[in-house]
């Protein structure tokens, strides 16, 4: 009795020292340092033992691809806080927006949090995608490469998916806009809209059909291409460094140096987010109205340029850009295999020379193209009307010869593959982002209004 | 090299654990900076305000209503069914409802079905706002709650909406709807003023200045200037402005126009029968009169037919169309002769 008393007692007292040390992993009977690498194992398999000091300079990456994960992570964790309130029906699904946003607890940061890490996702692959092209990352890389422009696109399915979801006005009017896009593409746009909406129109089964895609399906494939992604890094010898490093073993350890750098990164993402999430909340809109739509009806930003360019013509704004762009960012690594310049931006002068001269030619063209043809457009104008314009000679038309045309004169002024294929994806990097900011400029009736200038009244 | 990286090191785990503070700073202060506890503390004082400081607050009251929504107004208007608080004497929102509209109390139709705002918000500044928007609602109290009347009454159906009538009146008098008709397509007007039936978004101050002076918000406007309409009578300009905002107001449940609301609200299925083409008023009996095609929008079979349903009648000689429609024409040509009425 008074030995079970005792050891009771001997075990209560030793029991702070015991609840840490025996959570603890073991260290076996080998030595102690093999097990610490093996309590770290996780961060091992993530990162290369040892990398080159190259790898420790901010601006070899501008931590864009760190961001972009630490973005993705904060978007599952919210967007699971989120899905315990959401209803995804059309009855209660702008209610349910309410109650987050007005009577759950901290709902409304969680949900600022959540669309303004999307957002920024959104900018952040696009930069990081600029990044990677510019610095001929993509050689030697070939998997990867098109593992990433996976990602890039089911993230963009993201963003479109989870854009309905709040069921304003807002959403609704932006989703249907967007789908009536694929009414441009050729052949098989009619079949995927209606599988997509599950019907003709936005109700119901598209609600339920999106949250399906934007809670389980893109993000679980996400997931998966995101763990290949990342494992690919490391398969492939880490990040891509030019030749006159390749021959310098890596010999800084991942840990802690790579690793803590990363960490502080993660941490100053998600301060930023929180202060800004804090600050400015998520846009909730009047309640959703299927008979009026609003006017202006947009995609959301990252999609309007699709819907100006879709504005001029459906089949060069809905189908060839896109397609042209797609081909060209899939085909890029097979077209272009210098080695030389790899892992430097736009290395080499005559590159360098070759992209800033198409993107002040691109730059030139878009805005004489825009002019001429929100000009013609325009009742006021002097020019000539467009009525008898055939519908193919628009902007969109003209960039993507442009790109083309200034592809092959760079490349034939440098002689090098690498100076054409870049010049040719900035002339239609200068395209997008044109048409975007032309996009957001469209007033009542798809009508160019400049920034300070007022819209007709009931608006 | 070896010193040197490890000096590095040592600053990079001294950055990640003042970045971890800062992390940890930053999450409190956000918490704290984005929680809205302002009812709590009108639940406190209410105590105070009843001389029952010692009680526990109840928390978040919620109203479930008959039109399927949700009000949270409760949560802090805590005295709307107690007789003792009432009066303007009573602060707000400590003040009980005047009992005007007990009927509407008694069939739970909600708070917001008429005053508008946002039911679920739990902040003054959001639940008194238009949902969705930043705007304060108008029809938090009077005169403008009498445009709420028209969600589901025609004007003047009822006591207590003589300014909205008053505004119906003017619409009709000064030819309003030969640029601004109810109906889509313009029946017989001319169809390019701007909807009547979207200016939720506008303030009221908008609205008024449109009507004094049409150009002062669009420079490029033709339409005329009603100053001198409203000149003598600045009560006019407010009837007429109680009316707009009553255009603006869809049907509770509607969706189908005339058919949905009498189906949800009276149990009648007066269309089925009775049915235009799409889905309005008319069929057998179809109405001539324009003002009510223009609001087929906001009315009701029951609102002129007092509401019974075809089953309930004896025969067809009982059928009340011809008495109870000529009884309820007054509300527009008693003394004006516009439109072609029957």
């Amino acid at each position: 009795m008074s030995r079970f008393l005792s050891s009771l007692a001997r075990n209560l007292r030793s029991l702070p020292g015991n609840l840490i040390g025996d959570l603890r992993p073991r260290a076996g009977s080998a030595d102690d340092n093999i097990a610490r690498r093996m309590r770290r194992n996780f961060i091992y398999h993530l990162h290369p033992v040892s990398v080159t000091r190259r790898a420790l300079n901010p601006l070899t990456t501008l931590g864009l691809g760190v961001i972009t994960v630490t973005l993705f992570f904060v978007l599952c964790v919210t967007g699971i806080l989120l899905m315990i309130y959401y209803v995804p029906t059309t009855r209660q699904a702008y209610s349910s927006m309410q109650d987050i946003e007005y009577a759950v607890t901290l709902g409304r940061f969680v949900r600022a949090l959540h669309r303004w890490a999307a957002h920024g996702m959104v900018v952040t692959v696009l930069l990081h995608l600029v990044r990677v092209i510019s610095m001929g990352a993509y050689r030697g890389r070939e998997l990867n490469w098109q593992l990433g422009l996976g990602l890039c696109l089911l993230m963009l399915g993201m963003a479109f998916t989870g854009y309905l979801l709040p069921w304003d006005q807002r959403s609704f009017w932006a989703v249907s806009v967007t789908a009536s896009m694929l009414d441009g593409t050729p052949a098989i746009g009619g079949a995927v809209k209606s599988l997509l909406l599950g019907g003709e129109r936005i109700g119901q089964a598209t609600l339920l059909r999106f949250y399906t895609l934007h809670v389980a399906l893109l993000p679980a494939s996400m997931l998966v291409i995101l763990a290949l992604h990342l494992w690919r890094i490391r398969r492939d010898g880490g990040l891509a460094r030019p030749p006159s490093v390749t021959g310098e073993a890596p010999s800084v350890p991942a840990w802690p140096h790579l690793v803590l750098r990363e960490g502080v990164i993660v941490l100053w993402v998600l301060i930023a987010l929180a202060v800004w999430a804090a600050l400015v909340q998520a846009p909730l809109g009047i309640p959703v109205d299927p008979h009026t739509p609003s006017n202006p009806e947009k995609a959301p930003w990252y999609f309007i340029w699709i819907q100006e360019m879709v504005s001029y013509s459906e089949v060069t704004g809905a189908f060839v850009f896109p397609g042209v762009l797609m081909t060209w960012l899939v085909a890029l690594p097979f077209v272009e295999r210098e080695d030389e310049g790899v892992g430097r931006w736009l290395a080499g002068r005559s590159c360098r020379r070759a992209v800033a001269v198409s993107v002040l030619v691109a730059i030139g063209a878009l805005v004489a193209c825009e002019a001429l043809y929100i000009g013609a457009h325009s009742e006021a104008s002097p020019l000539p009307s467009a009525a008898g314009w055939p519908d193919l000679l628009n902007p969109s038309a003209a960039m993507i010869v442009l790109a083309i045309v200034v592809a092959f004169v760079s490349g034939l002024w440098t002689g090098s593959t690498r100076a054409a294929c870049l010049s040719g994806f900035f002339v239609m990097l200068v395209a997008m982002l044109g048409f975007m900011l032309v996009g957001l400029c469209r007033g009542p009736d798809w009508v160019f209004y400049l920034p300070w200038e007022e819209w007709p009244i009931g608006y | 090299m070896g010193t040197e990286l490890s000096g590095a090191a040592r600053r990079w785990r001294w950055l990640l654990l003042v970045s971890s503070l800062v992390l940890i700073g930053v999450g409190i202060w956000a918490v704290v900076y984005a929680s809205d506890g302002g009812w709590r503390r009108i639940q406190r004082q209410f105590g105070e305000i009843t001389g029952a400081p010692g009680e526990r607050p109840p928390g978040i009251l919620q109203l479930e209503t008959c039109l399927g929504s949700v009000d949270r107004c409760t949560t802090c208007h805590l005295a709307l069914e107690r007789s003792d608080l009432a009066g303007p004497d009573v602060p707000l929102p400590y003040r009980s409802h005047p009992l005007g509209t007990v009927h509407h109390l008694k069939y739970r139709f909600g708070c917001s079905v008429c005053h508008g705002g946002t039911g679920r918000a739990l902040s003054a500044r959001v639940a008194h706002s238009m949902q969705g928007t930043s705007n304060r609602d108008r029809r938090l109290g009077d005169p403008y709650i009498q445009a709420s009347c028209s969600r589901c009454h025609v004007p003047g159906d009822k006591p207590g909406m003589e300014r909205l009538l008053s505004g119906a009146k003017l619409y009709l008098e000064l030819g309003c709807r030969l640029c601004h008709p109810l109906t889509r397509g313009g029946r017989g007007g001319w169809d390019f003023g701007p909807d009547l039936r979207a200016p939720g978004r506008k303030s009221l101050a908008y609205l008024e200045a449109s009507l004094v002076d049409p150009t002062a918000n669009f420079p490029r406007s033709t339409m005329p200037s009603f100053d001198k309409s409203f000149e003598d009578e600045p009560m006019l300009l407010e009837d007429m402005l109680i009316f707009l905002v009553s255009l603006s107001l869809s049907r509770p449940e509607a969706g189908k126009g005339v058919r949905h609301a009498s189906d949800s609200l009276v149990g009648a299925a007066c269309t089925d029968c009775h049915a235009g083409e799409d889905g309005r008023a008319g069929g057998l009996f179809r109405h001539e009169c324009i003002y009510l095609l223009e609001q087929a929008q906001h009315l009701r079979c029951s609102t002129c037919h007092s509401g019974r349903a075809a089953g309930e009648q004896e025969g067809e000689k009982s059928c009340p169309v011809i008495s109870e429609h000529r009884r309820n024409c007054w509300v527009c040509h008693d003394e004006i002769a516009t439109g072609g009425g029957p």
